[in-house]
């Protein structure tokens, strides 16, 4: 019990002087500075642990890359998820922009068209979108949200903007008051064909589908007589043939001359037109509004 | 106080270089481990060992060495670290033998308690350690301290000393010694 009660006092003054030598430190930490004893002091403990924490950095070095690289994978998860969402993200407004500019742009081609070409200033003309299209090579049908309550009616001609202006891609062939279906000039089944030239020329000849060739026209019956160049651009000239005539106003561009064949046995060119209108992309055209009399 | 004679420098021969080790770690390599502010207290853990098994004079001691090393290389103000120290060493030996017949100290076969102790003691140090800079003048946010010194310091504390709990045992848990005034009273 003796033995215990000594312990106990020893423990209490032990605890207490190292208690009194922190504060008395502590005192002369703040009294002296990095100068005197307590300078001294310091500058021996560095001297004194720098090797050993040269060593121990050097050491554990390669732990703690270990752990940096770790933790920086895992930031690098967590920043690549980010990002992952700001791509998604950035790429909806891209994809938007887009269809903003190329709606725009056609807009714009349109708006050329009706400024520039003589057929627009002679009809008046209704512009509108395509709401639908056949999902198949089989019907070259369109759908647009003009109808009867825009003074469109059957038979109507319908132009698409393209990069100079606008050109003819079908004919009005069935109106409700608010849509209109439109049968485009590369269908097989659009009639006979329309009366076309080539611009500068005064040589007539019918514009067909190309048979074999989906999306590409033929103007076939120009004499051989009449001069045409490749590039030369291609124009309606008149009603669209058939069982059941079409009045088509002249000059409405329909694309560009891609190849002329002359031969020996026949007395007319062969004559491949493309269109000047991307028909995989239509969104906006007009109607001009022909009179019917 | 620990026993006489060899057994007090083989303790001695044990100690010194450890918590010298442990304080050149903490201040060298600990710090750049941790990942969100604060660091593990590698001398606190030791000093914890020491005072439940080798009893509170030998863990103030060391705890106060050790303060006084990491002062001198942080160039701190001397003493503040050993006071804390002191105080953890305090507070553990204070609680773990309050319930020991005459502070007999039994060396403690669960690993987890010396961890649970290492975060109690992280706590009070931690706390201590605020309380000793509002006093001389720091003005820095309690919301900040406890998210970037008080929280991660504990956390990383008990961790450490998770891996470090089979190492002490094997330094001095299995050589505790019996109180003799324990012993004869029984």
């Amino acid at each position: 019990m003796l033995l215990s009660k000594n312990r106990l006092i020893r423990r209490r003054a032990v605890v207490g002087l190292l208690v009194v030598a922190s504060l008395a430190l502590l005192s002369l930490s703040f009294r002296q500075g990095s100068v005197g004893v307590v300078g001294d002091l310091q500058r021996g403990a560095l001297s004194v642990t720098a090797p050993f924490s040269a060593a121990a950095h050097r050491v554990t070095r390669p732990f703690v890359d270990a752990w940096h690289w770790t933790t920086g994978l895992i930031n690098a998860r967590d920043e690549n998820a980010r990002l992952q969402n700001l791509q998604a993200e950035y790429n909806r407004i891209y994809i938007q922009n887009q269809n903003l500019l190329a709606a725009n742009k056609k807009l714009e081609q349109l708006k050329n068209f009706h400024s520039q070409n003589s057929v627009t200033a002679t009809y008046p003309q209704v512009t509108g979108s395509v709401i639908a299209q056949s999902p198949d090579v089989y019907n070259g049908v369109i759908v647009i949200d003009v109808g009867t309550a825009e003074g469109v009616a059957k038979n109507d001609p319908v132009v698409a903007p393209y990069a100079q202006g606008g050109a003819l891609i079908g004919i009005v062939v069935g109106c409700a008051t608010d849509e209109c279906q439109v049968r485009l000039i590369t269908d097989q089944s659009s009639g006979d064909g329309f009366q076309a030239k080539v611009l500068g020329t005064s040589g007539l000849g019918l514009l067909v589908p190309a048979a074999g060739y989906p999306g590409q026209f033929s103007l076939d019956l120009v004499p051989k007589s009449v001069p045409v160049a490749n590039e030369a651009t291609v124009i309606t000239a008149g009603k669209m043939t058939g069982r059941l005539p079409v009045l088509v106003p002249p000059g409405i561009p329909i694309g560009r001359v891609n190849s002329v064949n002359t031969t020996d046995t026949s007395a007319y060119h062969q004559i491949q037109v493309s269109p000047f209108v991307d028909f995989q992309d239509l969104s906006y055209v007009t109607v001009l509004k022909v009179p019917r009399t | 106080m620990i026993g006489a004679g060899p057994s007090a420098l083989v303790d001695l021969v044990k100690i010194v270089p450890l918590v010298f080790l442990l304080a050149v770690l903490q201040v060298s390599a600990a710090t750049q481990l941790s990942p969100s502010g604060g660091a593990p207290d590698l001398v606190l853990i030791a000093v914890v060992a020491l005072a439940l098994w080798r009893g509170l004079e030998i863990a103030a001691l060391a705890g106060f060495l050790g303060g006084l090393l990491i002062d001198g290389v942080t160039f701190a103000p001397l003493g503040v670290t050993s006071l804390l120290y002191l105080v953890g060493a305090l507070a553990v030996a204070r609680r773990a033998h309050r319930d020991l017949p005459g502070q007999r100290l039994t060396p403690d076969p669960v690993r987890r308690r010396l961890v649970a102790w290492a975060v109690y003691a992280a706590l009070v140090v931690q706390v201590s350690d605020v309380l000793v800079h509002v006093l001389l003048g720091t003005e820095l946010p309690i919301s900040y301290l406890l998210r970037a010194q008080i929280a991660p310091s504990v956390i990383q504390t008990g961790l450490a000393a998770l891996i470090l709990s089979p190492l002490l045992r094997r330094m001095f848990a299995r050589s505790a010694r019996t109180d003799v005034s324990a012993v004869a009273a029984a």
